[in-house]
């Protein structure tokens, strides 16, 4: 299960789910782990960088070096100088930092604004749930980027406010997620029981409901920050995210694109990196589906 | 059947009503106006405010609201502030870019879903089945706009088989236009194909596992016959939900795509009119967005419907 | 370079200096005048371009299509936006031209005569022109073009050329005279700079030419074209030659080289400087006016750091203009100190020794202060800015200044501009290769209303600019261009980096193709092999 996939489940009307399949077979399940436990190996090693990045680079990635244009990777440069003369290879270890940072703080205020709206939409029903849902269709309708692209216009561009934007796209993916967990679950029997020891509503939403809604939420959380790091990269590209000089594998796929002829190695590097760490947040996520199994499916923010 | 249509089209009308108020909000958040759009940094403050107040930009917010919500209720979507051409023709002129582009790249992801699902779901575990996976993984992940460079660079520039950028109806030159349509469908098709790649596999590989299945095989009936009445219908739900969401989702959200092939679409027009503050221009284009996307979710669920007679709206 | 504007027999050949000569009998000093040499030509290209045949043989007819990298907002050749360069020639005529020397040529105006006080020009309009509609141009339309100029609300970029300008009024159908506030030496650059607009089309501008040139418009689809056609009655016959012309609209320059490659475009205007040297050997490159624009590093100076005159004199400094010109701009420009052209009356050679990319000089500048730091704002559409900011920040970070940048986009770039809220901004400036005073007409220029001094321009450079605005003796009006040079690089709120030099890719077939010293595109003599 994937982004859309799993999106498309949660948008189909309930009777039609049920026809939808997951993975059958202890085969396929076994697969799916290792692409998975691959995946999270691949994601240490980026996160592992990302943190030591000053060290592991061979250069700085802002030193310039002009007469240096546009050469190809060799020993000195694995992979080429930019038009400043950089080391494409030290930025694309920085440009890391960003990338990861994205996913993961996109993923906390997703999860901070959406886990909340959807417990009191599921929970409460209603008024509630009408308008919390009704704001949630209008930032579902709005195409991601442009959303985004709104948002940084008004904040200005910015690594912080791109986490920002992307941020508050995802928010929906969760809510919906966490809505459809608690009005599941909100029925059960341990549920109803622990109300009738006369806890108030917060206590059961947050100490009871939300634990076990977690499992899908972990997976939500693993596609969310994929898909942030896409639209992150997508927002660089356009100008919009990551302010120069700093490196970021989405501004260097920009600047790549321009200098197609003079470099055309310029932005392979950026693009695998990226590409590698969406395919391993995708199979992580997968692995972990596998594991958590049946119950509400999680949903992607918009493609 | 027919009082729900009637009741989710008037559902509608507060979504979009709140979505022109969010939208407004946001755009007006945004510095700068229209008018220094237009006259660059060089004039003097006071031509500046002149030409505000002549656009009406400095009547307060709720006014320009008001005056623009009065105008649309009575179908005029205004005149873009920029280039004083109407919204309506804006977009009339957009739109078929747009879809054609759409339909192209849903077309794509179709052809090479299907039979990559297919292949996939009659024999899982041969090679063929880990291909199609991946496939999946691979077309999931790489970003739309580094897809788009790569062809540009492969086809277009090394190769030199295709041209790289550029838009011609496909009414007015069919060849051409095939021609040009080609890298960008592709581009925009690949994690939608990879999709649906994996749902047309694992709905088919439902239902062949499933009892009436087994018992069409056991009275002798063809393979094809096993595959094709029963389990492409099954697997038609989710497929007709991927392409309604990405349908939606392109109209607007194609900007990079448009963006790198320069394909003159809905989502340029948007970041455009975004970039010099054309208020009337993101306000019709985010209603038309909006709009589009609620009413191919309306259709959809009709076509579940249609689908599955399980399914049934009071 | 490509033959500018064809030449016809004129009525009056003038330098600039003789123009002023002419009228006054009574001027002081016009001995000195024949001493004066004429203006230096602009630097050479690297290629030198083919010889134009005579316009009498080129062929007839044909289309061509000309590629422009961003759409156009309005046909009002008076809202100058650099996206209209390419077309406000083609639709329209202006009172005189300049040749690339910057030589007065006659254009809807045959002659013109300064009074004997300097307080009055008097143009003799061309007979026999008429406008697309059909309308015959009389002095009145002049009239009325001077009248919108001047007016707040229509005037946009005209209105402060036309600051000097008093009463225009036309004595009979075919003599303009045009009243002065004060003696002038600029008033060929104002009547090169009016494009005339038939004032019947005047309500219509936004969606319509409406002018006298040598083509017509057509039709305007956008975001995709513009359609112009040959104007049959233009009054430089032969000329035009092409019967139709098609501006297609691209969304980005890499796409238009990729239309010039593949034969949809004939013309590429604002040919990236980068694809240049690859391109050269199947296309004609044409480099266009050296100094129609220059680059610059716009300094605030009410804010700090910026508030102390040395810091910012440290910019001189601290920008290593060789490196914009190599890495940003791949070659294609000169770096300059100063901001006007070559041919300009002020440019002045040997400046540039004194400001050479030195940081140790810099750093002396700095008064050895570490920790400083500031934020350069610049419009992102633009990559060049950003990546002359990026070299300016490099570098600032080896002398201890650290320079965050912040990219906006277009128009919140202008607001803040205009508003002075910057510290520093890598921009560029117009009007660089008219008569000095000109680059006044850019907001950070300005004597008055200026967006970083406010009222408070440094006096120096106030009193410069009244004095060369003041006098025709040319030998005053260097000295005055001197004191003007001085205060600018004393006070340093601007710093010149480069030319802006636009290149126009050329397919092979196209010939005649010609640029104004504004690098305002010029189709009237190309034709079509």
């Amino acid at each position: 299960m994937s982004v859309t996939e799993a999106q498309v489940v949660a948008a189909a009307p309930a009777a039609i789910r049920a026809t939808v399949p997951a993975e059958r077979g202890t085969l396929a399940r076994l697969s799916r782990q290792r692409a998975g436990l691959a995946g999270l190996g691949v994601l240490a090693v980026l996160a592992l960088l990302a943190l030591a990045a000053p060290l592991v680079s061979p250069r700085d990635p802002l030193a310039q070096d002009r007469a240096d244009q546009f050469r190809p990777p060799s020993l000195a440069n694995p992979f080429g100088t930019d038009e400043f003369g950089r080391d494409i290879f030290s930025r694309v270890i920085h440009g890391a930092r960003i990338s990861l940072l994205t996913g993961a703080v996109a993923v906390l205020i997703a999860a901070l604004v959406g886990v909340p709206l959807g417990l009191l939409g599921g929970f409460f029903g209603g008024w509630v749930d009408a308008v919390t849902m009704r704001f949630l269709d209008f930032l579902l309708a709005v195409p991601a980027i442009l959303l985004a692209m709104v948002i940084i216009a008004v904040l200005g561009p910015g690594s912080f406010n791109a986490m920002l934007a992307v941020g508050v796209v995802s928010v929906p993916a969760f809510a919906r997620l966490t809505r459809a967990s608690t009005l599941s679950l909100k029925e059960r029997e341990f549920v109803l029981a622990t109300r009738a020891l006369g806890v108030g509503p917060p206590y059961l939403m947050f100490r009871t409901i939300l634990p076990n809604a977690s499992g899908p939420l972990l997976v939500q959380m693993a596609v969310t920050a994929a898909v942030a790091m896409l639209l992150e990269a997508a927002l660089s590209f356009l100008g919009l995210g990551t302010r120069p000089p700093d490196p970021s594998w989405g501004s260097m796929l920009n600047t790549g694109r321009s200098f197609l002829h003079q470099a055309p190695w310029y932005g392979l590097f950026p693009g695998i990196a990226i590409t590698g760490a969406v395919l391993s947040l995708n199979a992580v996520a997968d692995a972990l589906q596998a594991v958590v199994g049946g119950g509400s499916r999680p949903s992607g923010a918009t493609a | 059947m027919g009082k729900y249509v009637a009741l989710r089209l008037v559902q509608l009308l507060p979504v979009l009503l709140l979505a022109s108020i969010a939208v407004w909000l946001m755009i007006y958040l945004i510095p700068g106006d229209p008018a220094i759009a237009m006259l660059g940094p060089d004039v003097t403050a006071e031509q500046l405010a002149r030409a505000r107040e002549r656009m009406g930009l400095d009547r307060p917010l709720p006014v320009q609201y008001a005056l623009w919500l009065g105008r649309v209720v009575q179908g005029d979507l205004g005149v873009s502030y920029v280039g004083s051409v109407p919204v309506r023709t804006m977009l009339a002129q957009r739109i078929p870019v747009t879809l054609q582009l759409t339909i192209a790249a849903l077309l794509v992801a179709l052809a090479i879903a299907a039979p990559l699902g297919i292949m996939a779901a009659i024999r899982p575990r041969s090679w063929i089945g880990r291909l199609v996976g991946v496939y999946s993984a691979l077309a999931m992940a790489v970003p739309t706009f580094w897809l788009g460079i790569l062809l540009v660079l492969l086809f277009g520039l090394q190769l030199q088989w295709l041209p790289t950028s550029g838009f011609v109806p496909i009414w007015e030159d069919p060849g051409r236009a095939l021609r040009l349509l080609i890298l960008p469908a592709l581009t925009l098709s690949a994690y939608v194909s990879a999709v649906l790649a994996r749902f047309t596999r694992a709905a088919l590989l439902e239902t062949i596992s499933q009892d009436y299945v087994r018992t069409a095989r056991a009275k002798g009936l063809r393979e094809r016959a096993v595959v094709g009445a029963h389990a492409l219908r099954n697997a038609l739900i989710p497929i007709v939900t991927v392409v309604g969401l990405q349908f939606g989702a392109f109209m607007g959200g194609a900007v990079i795509t448009e963006a790198i092939f320069d394909y003159p679409g809905l989502g340029r027009m948007l970041l455009q009119a975004i970039l010099q503050r054309d208020y009337t221009v993101i306000q019709g284009t985010m209603l038309f967005v909006v709009l589009s996307f609620a009413l191919i979710n309306l259709l959809t669920d009709l076509l579940y419907a249609y689908l599955d007679p399980r399914i049934r709206y009071s | 370079m490509t033959v500018p504007y064809r030449e016809t027999a004129p009525a009056v050949s003038l330098t600039r200096r003789a123009f002023f000569r002419r009228g006054l009998a009574l001027a002081a000093g016009s001995t000195l005048l024949a001493a004066c040499a004429p203006a230096a030509p602009p630097a050479a290209p690297a290629k030198p371009a083919p010889t134009t045949a005579p316009a009498a043989a080129a062929k007839r007819g044909g289309t061509i299509t000309v590629g422009v990298p961003s759409d156009v907002q309005t046909f009002d050749p008076f809202n100058l936006l650099f996206q209209h360069f390419p077309l406000v020639q083609n639709f329209y005529d202006t009172l005189i031209r300049y040749d690339q020397s910057l030589k007065p040529l006659p254009g809807l105006a045959e002659s013109w005569t300064v009074a004997p006080d300097g307080q009055s020009v008097t143009l003799a309009l061309r007979k026999g022109v008429k406008f697309h509609s059909g309308k015959a141009l009389v002095a009145d339309d002049v009239v009325k073009n001077f009248e919108k100029a001047a007016d707040k609300d229509r005037g946009f970029n005209m209105l402060p050329a036309v600051a000097n300008v008093d009463a225009v009024t036309a004595p009979d159908a075919s003599t303009v005279r045009i009243g002065l506030k004060k003696v002038s030496p600029e008033v060929t650059d104002i009547l090169q700079a009016l494009a005339i607009v038939d004032p019947s089309g005047m309500d219509e501008l936004k969606t319509k030419a409406a002018g006298s040139g040598p083509f017509k418009f057509v039709e305007w689809s956008p975001g995709d074209r513009i359609v112009m056609e040959r104007n049959a009655d233009y009054w430089n016959a032969p000329a035009p030659h092409l019967d139709r012309v098609i501006y297609k609209i691209f969304g980005d320059s890499d796409a238009m080289v990729a239309a010039l490659q593949s034969g949809i475009i004939d013309v590429c205007t604002s040919f990236p400087p980068k694809d240049v040297a690859r391109l050269s050997s199947s296309f004609e490159m044409v480099r266009g006016y050296a100094g129609a624009l220059t680059y610059e590093l716009r300094i605030n100076p009410t804010k700090p750091p910026f508030d102390k005159k040395e810091v910012r004199q440290a910019m001189h400094y601290a920008i290593d203009r060789k490196s914009v010109v190599d890495n940003v701009l791949f070659g294609i420009s000169e770096p300059t100190v100063l901001p006007y052209s070559r041919a300009s009356a002020a440019h002045d050679p040997a400046v540039a020794a004194k400001y050479p990319f030195d940081l140790n000089r810099a750093r002396e500048l700095l008064g050895g202060a570490t920790g400083l730091r500031a934020e350069a704002i610049f419009n992102s559409q633009v990559p060049e800015l950003q990546a002359m900011a990026q070299i300016l920040k490099a570098d600032l970070a080896k002398i201890g200044f650290e320079l965050d940048l912040a990219p906006l986009d277009a128009t919140q770039a202008s607001r803040r501009l205009l508003a002075g809220e910057f510290q520093i901004t890598p921009s560029f400036s117009g009007n660089t290769q008219k008569y000095p005073t000109r680059t006044a007409l850019n907001s950070i220029y300005r004597t008055a209303n200026n967006p970083v001094w406010g009222d408070t321009v440094p006096k120096a450079y106030v009193d410069a600019v009244n004095e060369a605005n003041s006098t025709i003796d040319p030998a005053r009006q260097k000295e005055a261009f001197g004191k003007l040079n001085q205060a600018l690089l004393d006070e340093s709120w601007v710093v010149s980096v480069a030319y802006r030099q636009s290149v126009f890719g050329l397919a092979r077939h196209v010939k005649g193709f010609a640029y104004t010293v504004d690098d305002m595109v010029v189709l009237e003599n190309v034709s079509r092999e």
